[in-house]
Parts: structure tokens; sequence; C-alpha cells
């Protein structure tokens, strides 16, 4: 297990940036990975390399800089969608997971009788938008967060017009059975959106495959730069969805005012007016083909191997409580969230503490989950979530520093 | 038990001040393992003089405290959990980012220790004792009772209320703060039929502001008291617009208590039984201020987490030749803002933020910032300062104070706030060391 970690992580380590700092004299050692990623060098020069050889607005210029530009913002849709297994004019560019939802949101054009089905443990990126948009019908969870798919064929009724999840959750780190969901929608004529921000950077992902309608993530989550994301769809609901922004770029035509009104650009493009995040983008596609070279099965195995060792190193901890603990690898991700007796200390305490005292950078609070942690009886939680290029040295520092917290 | 359960206990002086103060300090480095982890000694009965013996102890910086547990607080011999699980104890965060820690706070020896100490003023102590009606307060800093950093949802009146207590903010960031919010603030001020205001200078200074853009007053039947922060003229001013009643000073911290009262005399007099303060005077010369000195605080009656010799990080001028009410220590004339937001001119003089504050006061500036980031340079911004003479102005009354440093003026519609939405007049970013900036620290 020790071997199946550590081989990867110093293989890729050198190629963070972020990895060489330290916090008040001791190596930093980062483990919120569920919030954002470090970025490696290959994506860090492709943003520079843009600002240094190739600033120029995209899809407009005719020039030399615009033209290299537009080529280099091209590719990078091109990697990504190449990484879910979709073809770039499915691919909407947009700010990240959180206004993909919307953007569903919106297109579905849901009224207020309109049900949509999510786990009561979602993020709320995919919670708010169902109190705002159509009428959510939030899922029962377990005591600890997990949901029970179970209920999902009772909570689909005729009114049932997207059942909406998380492909891994950001607090239990749980894989959701994704094709059993899609099997069970479809057979109700239901679509299935599927939040894919924790789940890029971990697991191999082919839309055809897991059968979905919709797939949103975030760059930023998978090592690329924040601010930029994706929808992806099927042509034939991308061509029907109404605009939700207008202007330019995603215009054919715009006639004058006595003339007739104005032609929209054909999917992706008509989804994009303005001009886009040009450096996010192309650091987006950098990101992706970092993985690739890596490759998504070499991360999966480190990341179960991962878990394991987190998850078993946390629990022999007396005063430590971790969520969803008993779920095996193969149904997680390499992410532990959990609670540490330590009186008087709220969680949020205990995260400063690990920074200040170890080193070690985690995540704490409610994770954009109040209903999850209301419903769990938890004030808060901390969140350790490790990726490729943590190594079983800095899981002991963890360890460490809880047990000493929790002594 | 609630801070009117404390009324009774008045500050007094303490005559035994040096020898309790000796006691406390052998106490926390005799059984407090965070001590006994640094290696300090405690003083032996033959030490000398109460400085002798203390200028013979390192220093306590907040940088050592961050790196600490709540558990390396406790005395030996006491349970840890048991006593951290009752309750009675509670662990809250102080200062943001790179100056945060962690400080173990007993909430009954809080109140003790500052119902008593805020006795120290007559106004305060007649309005304890019901001079003004039922002694109710509203405090009005960082807030205590608000939301984590992932947010919870906003604590009702009720929720706020802690005994005659009202916390007005839930928000720690007043930039955020709307108008409903602001009026609510106002509305409670009046409800809870508030006798003491206690408050952040910066904080009260956005809430007063909106109360005179609104046509509305503060309301708080006995006093204003400004804490925690540097009070500047302009806060003074636009206070004054809301509020015509008594505006005191009082000097607190978290961590180590609340230490100096301003009293009937106008000055600011020791509290007496809960700490002691060594004022460490400044070995370079301070523009603009007298008898500078760095604050530097013992606690004497703080079992968990006792503090000893910690540098609280603000400047004060002493009020020189003037008598301690209470305890041996002299009283201090004014608050001078942080050791960190002193500027450092090239022959080592350092030039407080309250003596800036007081050299651009006579231009009615509505805000103003200096930085340094340079050992020979300082920028200046100042909103409105759109003409020459205006500059020249500004010029004229900084030069006196910073010597040969340049100082780059420029004019500027607003000034930039800090992450908790605090403005500080004056911003240094680079490293002063306190052994040689001021007497009886030892390197």
């Amino acid at each position: 297990m020790k071997e199946t970690i550590d081989s990867l992580a110093k293989k890729v380590r050198s190629d963070f940036p972020l990895l060489r700092r330290e916090i008040s004299g001791r190596p930093l050692v980062f483990l919120d990975n569920a919030s954002t990623t470090p970025k490696p060098r290959s994506v860090i020069d492709a943003v520079v390399g843009v600002y240094e050889n190739a600033t120029a607005n995209v899809h407009r210029g005719v020039h030399a800089i615009g033209e290299e530009a537009t080529r280099l913002f091209d590719d990078a849709r091109r990697e990504v969608a190449g990484l879910i297994g979709a073809q770039p004019s499915e691919i909407v560019l947009v700010r990240g997971t959180t206004e993909a939802i919307n953007f569903v949101a919106n297109g579905l054009e849901l009224g207020p009788e309109d049900e949509v089905v999510f786990p009561a443990s979602e993020h709320h990126a995919n919670w708010i938008p169902w109190r705002v948009h159509g009428k959510p019908v939030p899922m029962p969870i377990d005591e600890d967060g997990v949901p029970q798919w179970d209920s999902l064929e009772k909570l689909i009724t005729k009114k049932t017009r997207l059942v909406s999840i998380g492909h891994v959750s950001n607090v239990t780190g749980a894989i959701a059975p994704v094709e059993e969901v899609v099997k069970i929608a479809h057979a109700h004529g239901v679509p299935v959106l599927l939040d894919a921000a924790q789940s890029l950077s971990h697991l191999p992902i082919d839309v055809q495959k897991l059968g979905i309608d919709f797939l949103a993530s975030s760059s930023h989550k998978a090592f690329g730069p924040s601010g930029v994301g994706i929808l992806w769809s099927k042509k034939e609901f991308l061509a029907k969805c109404p605009l939700y922004q207008v202007g330019g770029g995603m215009i054919s035509l715009n006639q004058d005012i006595d003339v007739g009104g104005f032609v929209p650009r054909d999917a992706p493009f008509k989804f994009e007016a303005g001009t886009p995040a040009i450096e996010a983008t192309i650091g987006f596609g950098a990101a992706v083909r970092y993985m690739r070279q890596i490759g998504l099965d070499h991360i999966r195995e480190h990341d179960m191997a991962m878990s394991r060792y987190l998850i078993e190193g946390l629990a022999e901890i007396p005063g430590v409580r971790v969520l969803a603990r008993k779920l095996p690898v193969e149904k997680r991700i390499a992410l532990a969230t959990f609670v540490v007796d330590a009186p008087a200390m709220t969680q949020e305490s205990v995260a400063r503490a690990l920074s200040d005292m170890f080193g070690v950078c985690v995540s704490a609070g409610f994770h954009c989950t109040h209903v999850l942690h209301a419903r769990t009886k938890l004030a808060g939680t901390v969140r350790a979530s490790p990726h490729m290029f943590n190594t079983t040295e800095e899981i002991d520092a963890l360890l460490e520093g809880v047990r000493e917290i929790a002594g | 038990m609630s801070p009117l359960d404390d009324v009774r206990t008045r500050a007094t002086r303490d005559e035994d001040h040096a020898g309790r103060t000796l006691r406390a300090v052998r106490s926390a480095l005799t059984h407090v393992p965070f001590y006994a982890k640094l290696g300090w000694k405690a003083p032996e009965e033959s030490a000398g003089s109460l400085d002798e013996a203390l200028r013979a102890i390192p220093v306590l910086t907040r940088e050592k405290m961050r790196a600490s547990l709540p558990k390396a607080w406790m005395p030996e011999g006491r349970d840890v959990k048991a006593e951290l699980a009752s309750g009675r104890l509670s662990v809250v965060e102080i200062g943001a980012s790179d100056t945060r820690a962690r400080v173990v706070l007993d909430a009954a020896w809080w109140r003790a220790q500052e119902a008593r100490a805020l006795t120290v003023s007559p106004r305060i102590a007649a309005a304890l004792e019901g001079a003004y009606g039922a002694y109710k307060e509203a405090v009005l800093w960082v807030p205590e009772r608000g939301t984590g950093s992932c947010g919870a949802g906003d604590p009702v009146y009720a929720d706020r209320l802690e005994g005659p207590r009202l916390h007005l903010n839930s928000r720690q960031d007043p930039t955020f703060w709307t108008d409903v919010v602001m009026d609510r603030m106002l509305d409670e001020l009046a409800q809870h039929e508030t006798v003491g205001l206690f408050a952040d200078p910066f904080y009260l200074d956005v809430l007063a502001r909106h109360a005179s853009e609104t046509g509305r007053k503060l309301h708080a039947k006995g006093f204003v008291a400004l804490t925690r922060a540097l009070t500047t003229a302009r806060h003074r001013q636009d206070l004054a617009h809301v509020y015509e009643g008594p505006r005191l000073q009082v000097y607190a911290a978290r961590e180590a208590g609340t230490l100096f009262v301003e009293a009937d005399d106008g000055l600011m007099h020791h509290a007496p039984f809960a700490t002691h303060v060594e004022l460490l005077p400044a070995k370079v010369a301070t523009p603009g201020a007298e008898d500078v000195a760095l604050v530097v605080v013992t606690t004497l009656d703080r079992e968990v987490q006792p503090l000893v010799r910690y540098v609280l990080g603000d400047l004060v001028q002493v009020a020189r030749g003037a008598e301690g009410r209470f305890t041996t220590v002299s009283p201090i004339r004014s608050v001078e803002g942080r050791l960190e937001d002193a500027l450092l001119r090239p022959d080592g003089a350092l030039v407080t933020a309250a003596a800036v504050d007081r050299a651009l006061a006579p231009l009615g500036a509505s805000g103003y910032q200096l930085t340094q980031r340079s050992a020979d340079a300082v920028e200046v911004e100042v909103v409105g300062a759109s003409d020459d003479a205006a500059v020249a102005a500004v010029r004229g009354a900084l030069a006196p104070l910073t010597g040969a440093l340049r100082l780059d003026i420029r004019s500027t519609t607003s000034i930039s706030v800090e992450p908790n939405g605090k403005v500080r007049t004056c911003r240094r970013s680079l490293p002063v060391a306190l052994t040689s900036a001021f007497e009886g620290i030892t390197p």
C-alpha cells in the first residue's frame, strides 16, 4: 500500500511548485485538494505563456497572435472533451460547476411544481439551484451523510424533471452509483445531471458509458486555474436550450432593428457571450493533458491505496470519528471528513492548529453542506483530501497532529 | 453568572502588586507545560526588584503562542478534557491570518477581571451600580457570536444576548454591513436599553456614519467606551455627531484582560489584581509622541493560559510623573497603535500611528493611509488631496515626523481595507528588532 502511494507521489511531486513551500519552518502538507488543487508547472507555464507570447482575444483577431490564442483556446476545449469521452461541440465553457448546474436549471425551464431529486448531502451548488428553480426533493441520507440510494425509485414521480447527483461527495468521498441511478431515472424518462467537481481528477469518466444527460465540472479542482469549468450535454439539449446570457461572440448575425432579429451561433458558442476566460481555459487544457500523461488509472490506483491508509489511520485515533469510514475504497475517493473530540475547540480551530503546528492544510466547517451537517447533527467537521502527490509521510504528519490535538 | 454579580468587586489599590506578580510568574513557569517546554527558569526569591526579575525572563510573542495547543496551557494536575468539556473554558481565535493565535478563555475569569477593571472609571462604576437604570451593555467588536468561515446563518437577537450583554454584530467585516443591518443595530441599542456601549472604534465609526446619514443617534444612557484599537481623530469626530454622552477609552485584549481604563483625570489607569504591565521604554526617538513604551503583560490570576511577559504589540504614551491609582504601573496617556504599524525612519526612530494621526488631524481628510515598504520611503494616500496645495499641506504636516523618509504623496478616492474590513492608517512591512528598539528585552 505504502509503495503504491509513494511511488506515484514521489514521481509527480516536483511538478508542483507550491509543495516546496514551508509554513512556519515546516514543510507544507497540502491536504485540501477537495477545495482546490495545486497547479503543476505545465499549467503555470501554459498560463504564463499566454501572457508572454499569445495575449490576444479569441475568435476575433485575424492577426498571428489572435490566431495562435484561438488555436490554444480551442485545443483546450478539445482536450477537456477528450477526457470525458465527449465531442468539443458538446462542451460549454462556463465559470465552474456552479454555473454549469445553474445553466441546466435555467435551461430546463422548470416551473414551481417541477421536481428535482438529489441527495440531501449535496454541496450547495447542487442544492440551492433547485430551491430557486423547480421544487427540491432531497433524498434521505444516513447518519454519516451517505445517500440512501435505494430510496430513489420512490422519490421519482410524474412531476420529476431531473435527478441531479454528485459523482463524488465532497464530504464523505463516497462515489455515487451513477449507472444504477441513470437506469432508474431513465426508466421513468427523467434525465440525470452529474456534478463531477470532485471526480474529474480522481476517476476515469466516460459520459457515454455512464449514460448521463448532463455533466458539470470545474478546472480548479483538477489542477487547472480557477474561473473556468464545463457543462457537457447532448447536442439535442444544447440546440433547444434557451439562451441565458447574450452579447458579443455568440452572434452569427445581428440585423438592424427595422430589418429583423439576431441569429445566434451554434452551440456551444451561442452560450459563451463575451470574452471568455482565455488564460484559464488554456491552463485547463494543460491540466487535462497533464492528468492524461500521468494516467487516470494510475491516479485511481494511488487514490484507493491512499484512501485505505488515510481512513484506517484516522479511525485508529481515539476521539476521532470518520464519516462513512466503512465504505470500501472501491466506493470512495481518498477523502476523509472527521470530527475530533477536542473539547471546547471547534473543528475550525482544530484545522487551524493543524496548520499552525504541523504545517498541515485541511478544510474545516460545513464544506457548503449545511443540510448534511444539520441532519447528521454535526456542528462542523474537518476534511482531509489528499491527491496523487501526497505521500504516506504526509498522512503520518496529519495523523500525528490529530493524535496530538485529540490526546 | 452575569457581569452584575461582580460589580461589588470594585477596584482597590493592590499593596502587594509586586509580590503577587512574582508569585504568578513562578507559578506559571513551574506548573504550566508550555513554559516547561520553553525551558524558562522561574525567578529566585533573591531575584531583586520586580523589574530586575522580569527582565531576566525572555518575552513571549504571539508567534510562540500560536504554535501551541490549549492543553499545553493547563497547569499540571488539571483535567484538561473535563474542564474544557464542562464549558467553563473555551478556545477562541484572536487576531487575523498571520497574527492569529488560539486562546483558552475562562469566561468567569474574564467577566470578573473586566467588571472590576471597569470600575477604575467612576463613570462606569456608577453605571454598573445602577446610576442610569438597570445596567445593560452592548458590544460592537470582532463578533463572538457570529458565523464561521462556512456560514451558518445569522444569530437572532435572543441568540446574541449574554446576560445583560448584547452582541450587536454577527458579521465581522463592516464593509458588508447593509443599511438594514445597521438600522437593526441602532434599533437594538434602544430596544436593549443600553447603558454602556463597548466598541471597536473602527466598527463604531461605520455605524456612526450610517446613523449620521440617516439622522439617527446612538442610544447609550451611560457612556460609550472605545476599546481594542487605535481611535483616530476622525473616529472621535464622527462619533460626536451622533452621540453627546461621555466617551471613554478602555484598553483591553482578549488574551490578556482589561489593562487600562480611562478615569476622571483623563488618564488611563492600570486595573489591579489581574495583570502586571511592563511599559518598556523605547530606546529610539519617537517624534510626535512622548515617553513611548511597548506594552508587555503578565497575568496574575489567570490560572489557565497564564501569560508571562507577553508582548501585546501595542505602543502607548506613558503619563510620566503621574501615579498609578491602583498599582505601581504608571498610567498611560494614550494608546499609540501597534508596533507593526509604526513607521521606521532610517535613523531608527519610530513614528507611531497615533502621532501621524495627530499630525494630519488638522487637515480634516476623510481618510488616509501611510504604507512603508522600503527603508527610505513612505507612500502616502490621502482622500481628496487632489491639488498641489493639499499635497503640500500633507507634506508639511508629516515632515517633522518623518525626517529623512521620502514621502510619495498621492490623492485617492478611498482607502483600501484589510481582510477584516478595518482600515490601518499606517502599515509597515519592514521588521523592527524588539531588542534594539526597547529596553528590558534580552536577545
